[in-house]
């Protein structure tokens, strides 16, 4: 298992997985959703070629109402 | 027609998506508007919290998106969300504002300036956020943005065109579409800003914090359309002293 955190909050998870599963285990939708990982945006059609290593750092940003 | 970047508009009543007290009511309040183009903000999602799917009912209903950057405080945080954005959305549309002080949200003029820059160089159709200053406003212009999006007065302030007489300036030296954004908190307020010219109006805190929203949105649409009728047709001009309108010689006060 990996030690990773994921909006802030630690989380553990498979060290096999990517990132495209990583953001669909979330119960989010893929295409509405931008992803950082330690500080650099990756464009979705990357996602599936990219391994979660340990400690890395993610973050999720989706739309939210606003003016 | 308002085109902003090669895009028709046919109302000039664009809308805010925040302060809603419910998604559905603010997908109605939208309708009621007959805006089509709304702004959206970007946020870490919360798990816990969950959320409501904002853009479907949206994306269904053919109205086009602007992000904006809310939450920047320099051109480089400006430039990163406007990255996600364009990720998350798939638009190139942004309204660019970086506002760093909380308590009134000036926007930045150097650092919005810094990052329209580069990101209409990057391909963005940037709708930049900044005070009525004219000078800014030209110089937004220069450098390719596709509309200018002055103040009326502090965001969410509701006090309407305290920006008049600059906004007027702003108008008469724009070759780009003029959106008045910002404090404007009544119908009259949408009017008089078209009445001046405006090319359009973003509303946000005036339709959402109303009691009936949808009511309100509707009030907001006619009000843009009556402002934009009577600058069509040319105000008259304003005087100091009285200018009769009827005439004043050869009746009561001339007999012998």
């Amino acid at each position: 298992m990996l030690n990773i955190q994921l909006n802030g909050e630690a989380r553990q998870v498979d060290s096999a997985q990517d990132l495209a599963s990583l953001v669909q285990a979330q119960g989010v939708k893929q295409t509405q959703v931008a992803l950082v990982l330690n500080g650099e945006l990756v464009p979705r059609h990357r996602w599936p070629h990219i391994h979660i290593q340990d400690n890395d750092n993610l973050e999720l940003f989706s739309a939210v109402a606003g003016g | 027609m308002l085109k902003i970047a090669d895009t028709d508009f046919s109302s000039r009543l664009f809308t805010g998506t925040g302060k809603f007290a419910s998604g559905r009511v603010m997908q109605d309040a939208i309708a009621a508007s007959g805006s089509e183009l709304v702004t959206l903000a970007m946020k870490r999602v919360d798990f816990k919290a969950g959320s409501d799917d904002i853009l479907a009912p949206l994306l269904s209903r053919g109205v086009r998106l602007l992000p904006n950057t809310s939450g920047a405080r320099t051109a480089k945080e400006a430039i990163f969300a406007a990255e996600l954005s364009r990720e998350m959305l798939g638009t190139e549309w942004l309204k660019l504002e970086i506002h760093p002080d909380p308590k009134y949200l000036m926007p930045c003029p150097i650092e919005t300036f810094l990052a329209a820059k580069e990101l209409v160089s990057q391909g963005f159709k940037v709708l930049p956020y900044v005070h009525a200053d004219p000078v800014l406003c030209r110089r937004l212009e220069e450098i390719g943005c596709a509309a200018v999006m002055p103040l009326g007065s502090p965001i969410g302030s509701n006090q309407g065109l305290v920006s008049r007489e600059f906004l007027k300036i702003i108008i008469e030296q724009a070759g780009i579409p003029v959106v008045v954004d910002a404090g404007i908190g009544a119908p009259s307020h949408a009017c008089e800003a078209m009445e001046l010219g405006a090319d359009a109006v973003l509303v946000n805190t005036a339709i959402a914090s109303s009691a009936d929203p949808v009511r309100m949105a509707k009030a907001f649409a006619k009000a843009v359309e009556i402002g934009r009728e009577a600058y069509l047709a040319g105000l008259g001009a304003t005087s100091h002293h009285a200018v009769e309108t009827s005439p004043l010689t050869g009746f009561l006060g001339t007999h012998p």
